[in-house]
């Protein structure tokens, strides 16, 4: 049975965390690094989910670190680093993706049934590697909220504010995209 | 195929369950549907393995972009050296960004605050030394001496003796502002700027600064609210006045000359002043210098100055200075009205024809005002 992790786990993890995130703000550059190391590929899956383009993705996830670094002082909660950088995260996606013109109201809705059922036809055989092609039946935030919910086990209280979404909406986005997954594949 | 009501509600709550996000009782549903149906157990298998296959697609990957590094790291903010507090503070960002507030203030505080509070300038020749306020605001000085260097933003110490090493500015407390050339080698004093060697332009400016002062090895010249350009080495001072009046003296004090708008006096070691009319100097008799000057620039440039000025005449130590005035139709009147002074040593009755001692190639040229006498690169132009 998959079940959330035990709680000394989280704890432990949230206590190495923190730990490096309070040496890093008495200016301990070893620290940082290390906290930017451990986010790296997360920070690049989540830009990747984003858009869903490889190649798009590169300077978008640079910039995220550039501005974490810049910006690290003005971390309130030490606790919550990692909302913080999604944020940066998120706040960087949605910029880059005005200034490609990309059309927001597309990027943010919720994924639709119809646009999956087109795709119906060909089921997908579910491999390791079909991965990326089921999750580019999502919406880009919907993507995200899967990636984050089910692989990256963010709870949803955390989520939601990252996303500028309900708590909710979150959920019910997020359950809902897992099943037309799950369709896609029968 | 419509599936039973239980069926529907149990596979609503899979991914919920599987996340983790399910209450107490709807775990104890679930899992009573879930003992008593195969078909929805199966259903569950199929969304495991879906999150499975997503987990270890995302799991196997690699990064794609270099890895985060953090800026090079300065000796300054090696790690435990520093107190926390100050930690901050040590990032290149914030150096930089602290350079460039220093760098706009402190010549606004002195502009803004200490002028208009009355710091009145010192009277000349009381040089104080340590008592003036200098600042930098432009450009990088290093000292002749040690090799120290004095960015912008910082005092430059009175009795220090610089180097420009670019374009650099310094303005006193009291309003004069001065531009230096490169290589241009100087000290300041409360109230002065003495100019070892090099090319300067100052800007002098309302009541407070008349005591400023500019001293060159040969000659000592005494502001009245004024801007001029000067060209000084060990043997010889060419002083441009471009606005206001101005009094040059040799170092002796043995001479003095009066300068109006648009003339020029060449100062060589003891000589007299001479004055030169503006359109004597043309920018083709006078190529930029490079600085520092050296001796023999000034005895060839010093020497062709003086005979086209005034072929007949050298007037001996200790005499008044010749003022060879500008032909009327070149010299371009001035906006603001220039104060009558005594024209002592104006034309001798005896030279009425000085005025025609003009080289021919400086009346052909089409536009000779337009030219400044001192023609140096990046310095301004007169108004």
């Amino acid at each position: 049975m998959t079940q959330a992790p035990s709680v000394p786990a989280v704890a432990a993890r949230d206590n190495d965390e923190l730990e490096l995130v309070l040496q890093a703000r008495a200016g301990r550059r070893a620290s940082l690094e290390a906290l930017f190391a451990k986010y790296h590929l997360r920070i690049e899956i989540f830009v990747r989910n984003f858009f869903h383009a490889r190649g798009e993705c590169e300077d978008v996830t640079q910039e995220v670190f550039v501005q974490a670094y810049l910006h690290f002082g003005e971390l309130r909660d030490p606790a919550k680093f990692r909302s913080w950088l999604y944020r940066i995260a998120w706040r960087a996606c949605l910029h880059e993706s005005r200034k490609r013109k990309m059309d927001m109201e597309k990027l943010m809705q919720a994924s639709q049934e119809a646009a999956l059922s087109r795709e119906a036809s060909e089921p997908v055989s579910l491999t390791e590697s079909s991965v990326p092609e089921l999750m580019a039946r999502l919406s880009p935030v919907d993507r995200l909220i899967v990636w984050l919910r089910y692989v990256d086990d963010v709870p949803y209280p955390e989520i939601a504010p990252l996303l500028d979404l309900s708590e909710q909406a979150v959920r019910q986005r997020s359950c809902r995209a897992l099943g037309l997954l799950r369709e896609v594949l029968s | 195929m419509t599936l039973p009501r239980p069926c529907q509600e149990f596979r609503a709550m899979i991914p919920d369950r599987l996340s983790g996000d399910l209450s107490l009782a709807q775990n104890e549903l679930f899992e009573a549907h879930q003992q008593r149906c195969p078909e929805c157990r199966s259903e569950v298998e199929k969304y495991q393995k879906l999150l499975g296959a997503m987990r270890s697609h995302f799991g196997g990957l690699k990064p794609v972009t270099p890895r985060p590094r953090l800026p090079v790291e300065t000796p300054a903010s090696a790690e435990s050296s520093i107190p926390t507090w100050l930690a901050p503070w040590l990032t290149p960002f914030r150096l930089v960004g602290a350079t460039i507030v220093v760098a706009v203030l402190l010549p606004l505080f002195v502009r803004l605050v200490l002028l208009p509070i009355g710091y009145s300038p010192i009277p000349a020749r009381d040089v104080r030394e340590g008592a003036a306020m200098v600042a930098l605001t432009a450009g990088t000085l290093r000292e002749t001496s040690g090799g120290a260097t004095v960015s912008s933003g910082l005092l430059v110490q009175t009795g220090t003796s610089y180097l420009a090493q670019e374009d650099a500015q310094i303005v006193f407390a009291f309003g004069p502002a001065v531009t230096l050339q490169p290589a241009s080698r100087f000290s300041v004093s409360s109230n002065a700027v003495h100019l070892e060697a090099g090319v300067i332009h100052c800007l002098v400016r309302g009541a407070a600064a008349t005591g400023f002062r500019v001293v060159t090895p040969t000659a000592v010249l005494a502001v009245r609210g004024t801007e001029f350009n000067v060209v000084a080495g060990p043997d010889g001072t060419l002083v441009r006045l471009l606005a206001g009046r101005l009094q040059v003296d040799t170092v002796s004090g043995a001479a003095r000359a009066d300068l109006a708008p648009g003339q020029s006096v060449l100062v060589l070691r003891n000589e007299p002043p001479v004055v030169l009319p503006t359109v004597r100097l043309g920018s083709s008799e006078l190529d930029a210098p490079t600085v520092p000057v050296d001796a023999s620039f000034w005895r060839k440039q010093g020497e062709r100055w003086r005979k086209a000025a005034e072929p007949s005449l050298r007037p001996a130590m200790a005499s008044p200075p010749i003022v060879l005035p500008a032909p009327a139709p070149i010299v371009k009147p001035r906006p603001e009205p220039v104060e009558p002074r005594p024209q002592q040593g104006s034309i001798p009755p005896a030279l009425p024809d000085l005025t025609t001692i003009e080289p021919p190639a400086v009346t052909s040229d089409p536009q000779p005002v337009a030219t400044p006498a001192i023609h140096v690169d990046g310095f301004p132009k007169a108004p």
